[in-house]
């Protein structure tokens, strides 16, 4: 059953506060400068390189969810948080997939059909 | 479980069944349930006492219907508010999903530049810093006018939203320049695979960006007319969902094309 809520209490079901903009911002802004500075300061080289940033990249990410789109807050039961791992899973299989047959079809290529038109 | 499933459940004719004397509880179960009916094992049910399965107790184990439906029910998914932003937020996640297929199809086709200019050549991380700065202000911003429009202040939230637009606006504008800048240098998306996805895939985040942007002028307008009503707050909130997930999709854009690009 559908029904309307009024203004005030469609405000009360709204979970965001100051705080944790400020939080999720401020935690943004350092994540994001971390990682220009690594890349332009070549403070790592490498697979070294590329893991720390994929991994700054997705603590960035936590924290925009959870302090910007307030995952997890909403009360139980928690069917957005449950949606999300649903495309989490199907995000994993998609991408993971894709990438390893891609790769493999590559690395099974004859030396002279690789694409390459230099 | 509500009031209503309990009350139906075979679990709670068990336990009924367990108060009766010589009976252990833990015997009761296996029991079936086909529809409304239980079905309790002959085995154990051979030594209940006949009286506890008849006449009126057992009609009343064996109705459907509740004659008290339990309307207090707190399942906070049944007011439009929060069906809207389940909804909402159900898109977001197929968005995602689209996001998540054209990253794929980027890192797959990043090295197939066809003799044309590779990521190293045209990349510039000034650009992408200003534009990573820009769109993290625009969504401190937006977060400000959902503030704003808790506390119920239409004035602040119009002056927060016209920020947000113009930090957007400029987004697409150095996003829009760089593109053209591309083309004319004859790196357009036709060139080489690595370019046709590398437009395609920062081509549909601003095509959201500028959605977002059209969206922000029709709530503006919305609150200038009807003011701050439950529906324009739903939209709002709604808004405020769409511009901070634009804003996690370019953390992932910034990481993967840019900085990997030129590393």
């Amino acid at each position: 059953m559908s029904h309307e809520l009024s203004l005030h209490e469609c405000q009360k079901k709204w979970h965001g506060s100051l705080k944790s903009y400020l939080y999720g911002f401020f935690g943004s802004l350092a994540l994001t400068a971390i990682t220009f500075s690594l890349v332009l300061f070549e403070g790592l080289s490498g697979n070294a390189l590329i893991y720390t940033v994929v991994f700054l990249a997705l603590m960035q990410a936590v924290v925009q969810l959870v302090f910007f789109l307030h995952l997890g807050r909403e009360e139980k039961p928690k069917i957005e948080s449950m949606v999300f791992c649903f495309m989490i899973l199907i995000l994993l299989i998609i991408s993971l997939g894709s990438l390893w047959v891609m790769n493999d079809l590559n690395a099974r290529m004859m030396p002279k059909m690789e694409m390459n038109h230099d | 479980m509500s009031k209503r499933l309990r009350d139906c459940s075979p679990l709670n004719w068990a336990t009924g069944c367990a108060k009766a004397p010589g009976l252990d509880r833990s015997k009761v179960a296996p029991y079936y349930n086909i529809g409304a009916l239980s079905i309790v094992q002959p085995r154990e049910l051979s030594r209940v006492p006949v009286a506890q399965f008849s006449g009126e107790q057992s009609l009343m184990i064996h109705h459907t219907a509740d004659p008290n439906p339990d309307l207090g029910f707190p399942d906070p998914h049944q007011d439009s508010f929060s069906k809207n932003v389940l909804g909402f937020w159900i898109y977001l996640m197929t968005d995602c999903l689209i996001f998540a297929t054209l990253f794929v199809t980027y890192a797959v086709l990043h090295g197939s530049t066809f003799g044309g200019p590779s990521s190293k050549d045209l990349f510039e991380l000034p650009t992408a810093f200003a534009e990573t700065m820009i769109l993290l202000c625009s969504t401190l911003t937006s977060g400000l006018a959902m503030l704003a429009a808790v506390k119920s202040k239409t004035k602040q939230i119009l002056i927060w939203l016209t920020l947000t637009f113009l930090l957007g606006a400029s987004f697409i504008f150095i996003e829009l320049s760089e593109f053209s800048h591309f083309i004319r240098e004859g790196h357009g998306p036709q060139k080489s695979a690595f370019l046709s996805s590398f437009f395609t895939l920062v081509g549909t985040h601003g095509l959201h960006v500028s959605v977002g942007l059209f969206w922000m002028l029709v709530i503006t307008f919305q609150l200038l007319i009807a003011g701050l009503t439950p529906a324009t707050f739903r939209r709002l909130v709604i808004f405020s969902m769409f511009w901070h997930f634009l804003d996690l999709v370019w953390i992932f854009i910034f990481t993967f094309v840019y900085l990997l690009g030129v590393a």
